[in-house]
């Protein structure tokens, strides 16, 4: 239990029914770091994020954000303390234009010198971040599939996190997303967020993450540096099977 | 027997009996649902078109009573075409309870058409089962109770059997389980629909037939009353569960006639309405715990 | 003349209702229910000016906040169910109101006359406007104030942050809890308002007519709620009055349509269904609207790709 964890699951459990998404998971996700979860389909990484962000309850263990125990919590809580979220497939208000999806996020805008509350300020600003700038009062509806994904890390950044759960941010990308990608996850963690990613798309996970951790049905079966993951039999086998792991 | 158990016990015969009609309703609403995964709520005009129907014959040409049931069942199905037309087959996704708004724009059309081909005053019906109670022991039993008790038996052994031992009954629960993997097996979901429909627009003319026997006139406003009555049974028993439907149906007639009889008339229908909610709110599931969707 | 005010105080009085509809509509909760909240109101404020001496304001705000309290009361176990479950239910409470309404009993000997709520007969002699001598246009002038209040503060709603929370819920409510939004208390305060809306509505109706009975807050009281908005528009607040309008002016301004109301009603809300489900005035109307009156800046520079 370090100090230096932003965020500490211990033996986390979920079951539906007999079903075991989550066995006993244990990880610790440093302060101002970049942490990869990675894994086959199916290995529990997104149940994992649903559980720590509240909108599934543990069925054992516990969570710990910044010391405090949130495990069980709603969600909305869990966000307040300071935990961010984007999904796999983008849950945007559609409805809405951009700009309101990033207004309902805004917890507290930061004060400005002048003492008011700058909101509509704030939302440009992480508009403007976003490269959305000139879409603010587009329907989501009409905005591509990039634009949408930036939006929805707008949105999440909206909510002041200190850790933001990514997960698979990167699907679907082109080069050039990919690459806007990276610039903006190595900047949120210059400014000391930390940044916990589901991914697939290795490139993106090797170039950027500081730790890695690997699930497989559920539980954790490796964690290390890139370069350790990379090297790791169970690892290898796990995504690619027993057989072709021996010819590996 | 001392004399309040007598009245509890003969209340509690004509509840089953007379909740088996509304054990009926719950279960065409229960099929459709289960198959179609949508409310039909205007389910209850089908039910009072049917009986409408069936007085064309009776007023025109004096019939005897197996005839109009036989024309409730006819009209009833004729119905149940139109709203499938309308309410189903040409929906297009927008707001989640769409299928539903529009099935009540149905019910209303059809409650409307009725009014204004008959005015709105009740129409006498038939009552091929006489006036007299028959004795069952200390108990007086009235005929038309025990006939729609009958008759709900007969339906249900038929459901029952073309559910489980007929093929059509076997792709009506593939459709109902896991509509996809249906479909790659062969089923047409559009021909099970239709003849889903079909059904329970039939189960809706006996129903007609029934209620309007037993209540001695057809009156519009029966639609809605049976609809109101349709929904608290179906949710009492859980959406989807057809044995649920019926023990629902039966629970909720016990517990009308024990509370009419001791709390008197104006309490029932309140009844009915508290249970629906108290159930939504604590047990969405229902009694059997079917279908927590 | 009378008529038209009859029918223009009929129409503010029905934009109310609608507004509540609209009000737990855009919090993704239809409710089927509104029109209990309406009697809720009516019965309340008809007592406070018939039965215990109180003015015309107080006795309107008591029913509002009385009918408001008890949205909030229905508000929490309506959180367990959703969709078609909550329309169900939303119904069942509406149908236990007006039953409650047919069997309540509270009446006072007022010089000659026996006034209060009594059972089946309903609630009659709510005779405060009528023995004030305001004349119809009057009291129209005292509805159409209150419509108009009510009708800014959902203009600023819609607006607002507020307005925009509750369509986040409507839209996804996992997706708005993990932006930090309060499911539990949007939707519960959505219950409440939306109460307290009709409750006013009712308020003024029993006023207006001086009289209200079980009959009058039935499925078809219910069905005309939710058609106001559902015809007019989900997107902003004008939709459910801009519903009210043309529904009640075309039922009760055109004698052949009177009669055929609820197929007016029925087949609406069917037509509505499968052409534009989000109604007249929906979000994508609402949004050109907008453009149209404040055309935006061009932007400052390209957005990188």
């Amino acid at each position: 239990m370090s100090l230096s964890a932003i965020l500490q699951v211990d033996r986390l459990s979920r079951h539906f029914g007999g079903l075991v998404a989550l066995n006993e998971v244990s990880l610790e996700v440093p302060r101002s770091s970049i942490f990869a979860l990675i894994g086959p389909n199916g290995s529990g990484k997104t149940t994992l994020f649903n559980v720590v962000t509240g909108v599934l309850p543990p069925t054992a263990g516990t969570i710990a954000f910044d010391g405090h125990p949130i495990a069980g919590a709603r969600t909305h809580e869990i966000v307040r303390l300071g935990i961010g979220r984007t999904f796999q497939n983008i849950r945007l208000f559609t409805r809405m234009t951009a700009f309101d999806n990033v207004r309902v996020a805004l917890r507290r805008a930061p004060r400005r010198d002048d003492g008011r509350r700058g909101d509509r300020e704030r939302v440009e600003e992480l508009l403007e971040l976003a490269g959305l700038g000139a879409k603010r009062d587009e329907l989501v509806e009409n905005l591509n599939f990039g634009e949408q994904r930036r939006l929805e890390l707008a949105r999440a950044l909206a909510t002041n996190p200190v850790l933001l759960l990514l997960d698979e941010p990167a699907a679907g990308m082109s080069a050039v997303e990919l690459a806007r990608l990276t610039a903006d996850i190595r900047r949120l963690r210059q400014l000391g967020k930390t940044i916990f990613l589901i991914e697939h798309t290795m490139d993106l996970v090797m170039e950027v993450a500081d730790r890695i951790a690997v699930l497989n049905f559920g539980e954790k079966i490796a964690e290390g540096t890139p370069a350790q993951i990379q090297a790791d039999r169970k690892v290898i086998e796990a995504y690619l099977g027993r057989e072709r792991a021996v010819h590996a | 027997m001392p004399g309040i158990l007598l009245d509890a016990t003969e209340q509690l015969l004509n509840g089953l009996m007379y909740g088996s009609l509304y054990a009926l309703i719950g279960g065409g609403f229960t099929i459709l649902f289960g198959v179609m995964r949508k409310l039909n709520l205007a389910y209850g005009s089908t039910i009072m078109a049917g009986a409408y129907v069936s007085l064309i014959p009776f007023y025109l040409f004096k019939v005897p009573a197996w005839v109009m049931l036989l024309s409730s069942i006819a009209g009833a199905v004729a119905v149940g075409f139109l709203v499938e037309l309308v309410c189903f087959r040409f929906l297009r996704k927008g707001h989640e309870l769409a299928p539903l708004l529009t099935t009540i724009g149905m019910l209303i059309v059809i409650d409307e058409a009725i009014v204004h081909a008959t005015g709105a005053v009740g129409l006498d019906y038939a009552r091929p089962f006489g006036e007299e109670s028959l004795a069952w022991g200390p108990f007086l039993v009235r005929p038309d109770y025990l006939a729609i008790l009958v008759a709900a038996l007969a339906c249900f052994s038929l459901i029952f059997f073309l559910i489980h031992r007929t093929r059509l009954g076997r792709a009506m629960r593939a459709v109902a389980e896991r509509p996809q993997a249906a479909q790659i097996l062969g089923v047409s979901l559009r021909r099970i629909n239709v003849l889903t429909f079909a059904l329970t627009s039939a189960l809706a003319g006996v129903i007609g037939f029934f209620a309007v026997v037993s209540v001695g006139a057809a009156r519009p406003e029966l639609a809605v009353w049976l609809t109101g009555k349709g929904l608290v049974v179906t949710v009492l028993g859980g959406l989807g569960s057809l044995r649920g439907a019926i023990l629902g149906g039966l629970l909720l007639g016990v517990l009308e006639f024990e509370t009419m009889w001791f709390l008197g008339t104006s309490y029932r229908d309140i009844l009915a309405f508290l249970l629906l909610f108290a159930i939504l709110v604590v047990r969405p599931a229902g009694l059997a715990g079917a279908r927590a969707t | 003349m009378d008529y038209y005010v009859a029918i223009a105080s009929i129409i503010g009085i029905h934009a109310l209702l609608g507004l509540s509809v609209y009000l737990v509509a855009i919090s993704g909760q239809m409710s089927f229910g509104q029109q209990g909240f309406f009697a809720i109101g009516a019965y309340l404020a008809g007592m406070g000016t018939a039965l215990w001496g109180l003015p015309l304001l107080p006795s309107l705000v008591l029913g509002a906040l009385f009918a408001g309290l008890i949205g909030i009361v229905v508000g929490f176990p309506a959180l367990r169910v959703r969709g078609l479950y909550l329309a169900i239910a939303t119904y069942g409470f509406g149908e236990v109101v007006r039953l409650v309404f047919l069997n309540i009993r509270y009446t006072k000997t007022i010089g000659d006359r026996v006034v209060g709520p009594n059972g089946a007969e309903g609630f009659r002699h709510v005779r405060y406007v009528f023995d004030r001598g305001f004349t119809g246009l009057q009291f129209l002038g005292i509805i159409a104030a209150v419509v108009a209040g009510v009708a800014v503060l959902f203009y600023l709603l819609d607006r607002s942050k507020l307005g925009a929370t509750l369509r986040a819920v409507e839209e996804d409510e996992v997706a708005a809890a993990t932006v930090g939004i309060d499911v539990t208390r949007v939707k519960v305060l959505a219950f409440g308002a939306a109460g307290a809306v009709a409750g006013l509505g009712g308020g003024l109706f029993i006023h207006f007519s001086s009289y209200i009975d079980h009959d009058m807050v039935a499925l078809p009281l219910a069905i005309a709620s939710i058609t106001y908005p559902i015809l007019g528009g989900l997107g902003s607040f004008v939709g459910p009055i801009l519903g009210a309008v043309l529904l009640v002016s075309l039922t009760e301004g055109l004698r052949v349509l009177h009669e055929l109301r609820m197929f007016v009603y029925g087949g609406l809300i069917i037509v509505t269904m499968l052409v534009r489900p989000r109604g007249l005035v929906d979000e994508a109307l609402v949004l050109r609207v907008k453009r149209w009156v404040r055309p935006r800046p061009m932007p400052r520079g390209a957005d990188v790709p």
